[in-house]
């Protein structure tokens, strides 16, 4: 009876097994609160489908940085916040480096239908690329009507991804300071 | 890649010589395999039993990594980091101690990659990274941050820090 009851308590009283959301290189990088609001907003990426990845990078990142606990979470939600407007711009069959491309282009100006254009002029190619060489145009410098122009042009023109960097490298303005 | 102190036409050259740089280094897969499977296959006999052997080995790949310069494209290590994955050249041209590399490819852990220093403070170090979108900077002498001057900055500057993004093709 003894072995019976200490099987019982073995079985189903064992301590709750770790969330997926956990991440041993939270743990070590990051103190309790701070992990524990990051991995909250990690498990909430899980439920709708989101990778978790790049929302651990932006926790490391903000580590690495110094920055204080309530900013790292602010930029990890910030970022979730965008990667769930791009699932809904992309749709839910979207690898993660175009959600990623998504979140940026987003970011830096680009709406919802526009994401959706790009989607379905490249219904064939993969949208990641467009979507950065978009964010980082933007971001260096260049108007968000002029920048999309020439990113969606070389898209309706079956552009691969290589064309679409050489794109940026000729648009791209120079002698920004570091 | 951009000195300190330099004039705008050294600038401007240095980061048209790094964007230059910092392009991917590939070989067509059946090249890479190739000069793989003659290393392996060399390293099981010594050397000094087949010096002809290892003469043409030797040869081999001087000219394989040869034709990629000829080809326009700058030498890098033989691609050993697996399938899908494409060496990419991160140079800085900075006076400092050290320069570390910290992005979303390494945790953004300033131990787990340092640029080796040639000649005229140029920094270097070749990542292999999959096909992908990645924010990363360097840390000079462990306290300043530096985005790469030859690399798109990040849009988002969450921490108040220079980013710079480098995307990787498919191919």
């Amino acid at each position: 009876m003894f072995r019976l009851t200490a099987l019982f308590f073995f079985l189903f009283l064992q301590p709750p097994a770790p969330a997926d959301a956990q991440d041993p290189r939270l743990a070590s990088r990051l103190d309790s609160l701070t992990r524990t609001q990051v991995e909250a907003v990690l498990t909430t990426a899980e439920g709708r489908q989101l990778p978790v990845e790049p929302l651990v990078q932006k926790a490391l990142e903000g580590a690495s940085k110094g920055a204080p606990g309530p900013r790292i979470v602010a930029a990890v939600q910030a970022l979730l916040v965008d990667l769930t407007r791009a699932q809904q711009g992309l749709g839910r069959n979207t690898t993660a480096d175009e959600l990623v491309a998504g979140a940026a282009a987003l970011r830096a100006g680009a709406t919802l239908e526009m994401v959706d254009g790009i989607r379905r002029t490249r219904a064939n190619g993969g949208v990641a690329v467009p979507l950065a060489v978009f964010a980082d145009l933007v971001a260096g410098g260049m108007p968000v009507d002029a920048a999309w122009h020439s990113v969606s042009e070389l898209a309706q023109k079956g552009g691969d991804e290589e064309q679409f960097l050489e794109l940026r490298e000729r648009l791209r303005p120079r002698g920004e300071s570091p | 890649m951009m000195a300190d102190n330099g004039s705008d036409s050294e600038q401007a050259f240095a980061e048209r010589l790094a964007a230059r740089l910092r392009q991917p280094v590939t070989l067509s897969e059946r090249v890479e395999r190739e000069v793989l499977r003659r290393i392996g296959a060399e390293s099981k006999r010594s050397p000094l039993r087949k010096p002809l052997a290892a003469l043409a080995l030797a040869a081999g790949i001087v000219l394989v990594f040869g034709l990629g310069v000829l080809a326009g494209r700058r030498s890098v290590t033989p691609p050993i980091a697996g399938a899908g994955k494409r060496s990419v050249e991160f140079v800085l041209r900075t006076s400092a101690s050290s320069v570390a590399l910290v992005g979303d490819f390494n945790d953004w852990d300033p131990h787990a990659t340092p640029l080796r220093a040639s000649t005229d403070s140029l920094w270097s170090v070749v990542v292999p990274l999959r096909p992908g979108r990645y924010h990363y900077t360097f840390v000079v002498d462990g306290t300043r941050w530096r985005r790469d001057p030859a690399a798109p900055r990040a849009l988002e500057d969450d921490f108040g820090t220079p980013t710079s993004v480098i995307t990787i093709a498919q191919r």
